[in-house]
């Protein structure tokens, strides 16, 4: 029983030293602080300044600034941030470097806001954060330039300071990101919404395949390269981009922060233009917007084409035979709600009301696109549906079968074209079928043939899937 | 001139006559002065004067209940150095956790020490359960004391839950954000029966204990209040009701013979009662004793001072000993701040509760209320439902057959709840074969009430069987610890993404 209290007693004592020692006493801050002092004493010029140098106090600092929540212990080792004596030496003892200190005072902005990385820690270990439970884990150098993002326009950083952010927000935009992704107002809804795709943590991305080191920034950049390799199954097209334009991706990408709250004093003057008018300051052509949005699927829009990635053919949108039997109103509409059955998802909240009448300008190609196409006159016989089924099963459905997933040609039964395809649209691409596409003409000169009769039976019975639509 | 030498004296003695005044009896060395030491002390004299040795035995307690005593006081020590430093607030308590780890001198430690503990008292309230039932010690006159161990049990389950959420981080959120929509269970009941609208105990509780509808500022600051002063408090009148029982119920339990197994003490223990009293102390030490203690000593007692006191200062040092070794080495988890857009999956409760969750993944009312209330009311219920006067004092009774049957229950237990999960597990349950079953038929038939049927029926068929109720209650409390054990075991280590089964937490998906 004694030897029990006494082993007990011993063991206890021994660890209240031990983690007394290991916490106050042999911290590896104090241990840089003491080479500090050393190495700036050895640096100094006159007798006063060595003594003050090798006097200076062991004791943690801080910097707190409270509108941007940061609370950063970095400077605790990096003593030699500001100090132009220590220029060349080692780490953490360096001066910061470039003169971005001077514009953006460490006083005012703290460590973390650029650089990332856990600022209360006060180890490199647990400071750098990477597979330590903290959100954001030190950036690597060449993608510090993010930053800058969070309070400034990236467009207008080209010349001053952050040309990679510059042109990876190019790239967005040139490699039609758009087109699936919302980023500031613009943007369709195939993909997710980018705003503040920076912020996201690693347990809100699919980590499964990235090799390595789990870092939302190493997701990102492999994901440029390979999408499917990375999140299985992902429906975005693989860009093959170089190293170069994966980093500048990657770099914009973390810089979309809009979820952050930031004080007034933080924000650029052109990032307060940028929040208000979106990212291209809000002047976009026909031309400009179909390049963002519509290219990366349809391509030139003037043929169809069959996209291999998404193993779907992809209707030609300024193709003319289509643009002749259609009017602003079911494109319009389309744009708007999408084509549901297809990969087209609706545009709705992700292009402004002038925005999309110039797109269909666009579209229109200088040609009249009235905003309803008057309805073909009513000479028409009633057709009968159920004769109309057995031709559509055995003329159309190969491509339009509307119970087969996989099909290749838009599904005819969707509210969205049940709506919004006039009845003389429909016929007028049966008969005249769609050059370009695997639409071709049924009827007419060069046509396979149906009357106006087997026509008016197609078309009633295409009406008819609008009520067998789940 | 007198005056003078006088005060001189004075000073001089001061040191003896201030230990004189503090403790007005002399060096222990005598029966009486060993007891004085024990019963003039405020803090000692809840402990009896003398004690049996019977009591001393390290086989016999394993110092299990003064291990909880120990963990409570140096929990309690270090929470309150961690409430210099914490503050109960959404935005604040997480920095104020890296505070403490970061910058508070051996912060780190005490928080350290402060988990670790809160992990050790929970396994040790568990042991010491389970080791005053199987030397069936619960039993006439102890069995309120038994009572008051299960409010103890439960106290300490919930000042460890209740400190879990106050870091803040996505393991605290998460995993009281399952305690809460556990607590909201019973509307599985109301729900199947369409009354919610009218009587929503689930909401109601799930309010009560978070004082609003999600985790947030309202719940940080009810669990930081229970935390460190209500929860902490009933502990206190509990923990002294429960020493006071063990007083007043004539000590520890022992068997009828024990004087007899045991013999005469060895020749170098210290002296064995050398002043026959010339008066009866019943009054005052041995309350129930049987017989008059006048003109002889209670034989087989030792004096508490040292025996005891050593024991106990041995034990209390041993706790700590371990407490900060582990503490050392190992520092308490703390993950991502908290982040209700992120949740954390899987979402685990706290370990203990972890064999309860593997039932509350199939039904949160049978996991979260239904089984709790009938395994706590089957504990409080064991002292008088099982009323037979042999074996008190002997593990698992001194006759062999208290010994096969907790062991073929051992046997019965682990097999049924193996073979249950892995049923589960491996063919899925009813929810699985048919996708629109009413959620009331999986309340009542899900693996846990299985394995409490298939418990409950063993021990009546052990009891008509071996003709006792002890070994019945053997039966049925080795039964639930085995469930208890091994679903505890599935739901830490077998459990990942979406609740699956995996054979190590190496191979969950990273996601």
């Amino acid at each position: 029983m004694k030897k029990l209290l006494l082993a007990s007693s011993l063991v206890t004592l021994l660890f209240l030293v031990a983690s007394g020692l290991s916490e106050n006493v042999f911290v590896s801050w104090k241990g840089y602080q003491k080479e500090y002092s050393l190495l700036l004493a050895g640096r100094a010029k006159d007798p006063e300044r060595k003594r003050e140098a090798r006097n200076v106090p062991i004791e943690l600092h801080q910097v707190v600034v409270p509108d941007l929540a940061v609370f950063d212990r970095c400077v605790t080792c990096h003593r030699g941030m500001d100090n132009p004596l220590m220029a060349g030496a080692p780490n953490p003892f360096r001066p910061h470097p470039g003169d971005i200190l001077n514009v953006h005072p460490t006083e005012r902005f703290g460590c973390t806001i650029c650089h990332r990385g856990q600022g209360a820690a006060v180890n490199f270990r647990e400071a750098k954060a990477v597979d330590a439970y903290w959100d954001y884990p030190l950036l690597p150098r060449e993608l510090l330039e993010s930053s800058c993002g969070i309070c400034h326009d990236p467009k207008a950083m080209a010349k001053t300071g952050a040309p990679v952010l510059a042109e990876g927000a190019r790239l967005f935009e040139e490699k039609g990101c758009h087109g699936c992704h919302r980023l500031g107002g613009l943007g369709g809804s195939l993909g997710a919404a980018l705003d503040s795709a920076g912020l996201r943590t690693r347990h809100q991305l699919t980590m499964a395949n990235l090799p390595g080191e789990k870092t939302t920034f190493r997701w990102l950049d492999l994901h440029f390269k390979d999408p499917q390799g990375i999140v299985a199954g992902s429906l975005m097209k693989p860009d093959y981009p170089t190293d170069e334009e994966a980093r500048a991706l990657t770099v914009f990408m973390l810089s979309l922060q809009a979820d952050r709250e930031l004080p007034d004093r933080a924000v650029a003057r052109d990032r307060h233009r940028l929040l208000s008018v979106g990212h291209d300051q809000g002047e976009r052509d026909g031309r400009t917007l179909y390049d963002r949005l519509c290219r990366v699927c349809h391509g030139e829009g003037t043929l169809g084409i069959f996209d291999k990635h998404l193993g779907k053919f992809v209707p030609a949108i300024r193709n003319p035979a289509f643009l002749a039997s259609v009017d602003r109103r079911f494109l319009r509409a389309n744009i708007l709600a999408g084509r549901p059955g297809t990969l087209m998802a609706g545009f709705e909240g992700g292009l402004t009301g002038p925005d999309l009448e110039r797109l269909l300008d666009f579209l229109a190609g200088g040609a009249a696109l009235p905003e309803r196409r008057a309805q073909a006159a009513a000479k028409r016989p009633a057709g009968d549906a159920r004769r109309g089924a057995a031709m559509f099963a055995r003329q159309c459905a190969g491509c339009h079968d509307p119970g087969e997933k996989g099909q290749v040609a838009p599904t005819l039964s969707s509210r969205a074209f049940q709506e919004n395809a006039g009845d003389a649209m429909i016929l007028a691409t049966i008969a005249g079928g769609r050059p370009g596409t695997a639409m071709v003409a049924f009827s007419g000169p060069g046509g396979a043939g149906l009357s106006d009769a087997e026509l008016s039976d197609l078309l009633a019975h295409i009406r008819s899937l609008a009520t067998r639509r789940k | 001139m007198g005056s003078w030498s006088e005060y001189i004296a004075n000073v001089r003695a001061l040191p003896r006559t201030v230990w004189e005044s503090l403790v007005r009896h002399g060096a222990p060395v005598t029966d009486r002065s060993r007891a004085e030491a024990v019963f003039q002390n405020l803090f000692l004299h809840i402990h009896p004067t003398r004690v049996h040795r019977w009591s001393l035995r390290w086989s016999y307690t394993m110092g299990l209940g003064l291990i909880c005593a120990a963990s409570f006081v140096v929990l309690t020590v270090t929470g309150v150095l961690l409430m210099f430093y914490y503050k109960p607030s959404m935005a604040l308590a997480y920095q104020s956790i890296k505070d403490i780890h970061y910058v508070v001198p051996t912060g780190r430690f005490i928080r350290n020490i402060h988990r670790w503990g809160a992990h050790l008292m929970v396994i040790a309230v568990i042991l010491h359960m389970a080791r005053v039932f199987f030397t069936a010690s619960y039993k006439k006159p102890r069995e309120m004391n038994w009572v008051f161990g299960i409010v103890l049990l439960i106290l300490t389950l919930a000042l460890s839950f209740s400190g879990y959420l106050l870091p803040w981080d996505q393991l605290a959120y998460w995993a009281v954000t399952i305690g809460a929509n556990i607590a909201q269970s019973p509307r599985e009941i109301t729900d199947a029966a369409g009354i919610t609208r009218y009587i929503d105990i689930g909401g109601f509780q799930k309010t009560l204990l978070l004082g609003s509808r999600s985790v947030g500022e309202d719940a940080l600051i009810r669990f930081y209040v229970l935390h460190v002063v209500f929860l902490p408090l009933v502990m206190g009148v509990f923990m002294g009701l429960h020493f006071w029982r063990i007083r007043k119920d004539g000590g520890l339990s022992r068997p009828a013979d024990a004087d007899r197994r045991l013999g005469p003490a060895a020749e170098d223990v210290t002296p064995v009662f050398t002043q026959a009293p010339r008066k009866s102390y019943g009054l005052m030490a041995v309350v129930r004793g049987t017989s008059s203690n006048v003109g002889r000593g209670p034989e087989n007692t030792l004096p508490s001072w040292p025996h005891l006191m050593t024991a106990e200062a041995a034990v209390f040092m041993f706790t700590l000993a371990v407490t900060v070794a582990i503490s050392f080495f190992l520092d308490a988890p703390l993950k991502e701040m908290a982040n209700p857009l992120v949740p954390e999956n899987p979402a685990k409760a706290p370990w203990y509760f972890l064999g309860l969750q593997e039932i509350v993944s199939f039904s949160a009312f049978a996991g979260g209320v239904l089984l709790p209330v009938v395994t706590l009311l089957g504990l409080v219920l064991i002292p008088y439902l099982d009323r037979e006067p042999e074996g008190v004092g002997d593990w698992f009774g001194a006759a062999s057959r208290g010994r096969k049957v907790a062991l073929r229950s051992a046997v019965f237990g682990l097999a049924a709840v193996i073979a249950v999960e892995a049923f589960a597990i491996r063919f899925g349950w009813l929810r699985s074969w048919y996708p629109g079953i009413p959620q009331i038929v999986i309340t009542f038939f899900n693996p846990g009430t299985v394995l409490t049927f298939l418990y409950i029926a063993y021990s009546l068929w052990v009891i008509r069987g071996e003709n006792s109720t002890r070994l019945g209650a053997i039966a049925i409390f080795t039964c639930f610890l085995a469930g208890f054990i091994v679903l505890t075991l599935v739901g830490t280590w077998f459990r990942g993404p979406n609740w699956e089964f995996f054979w190590s937490p190496s191979r969950w998906p990273v996601h």
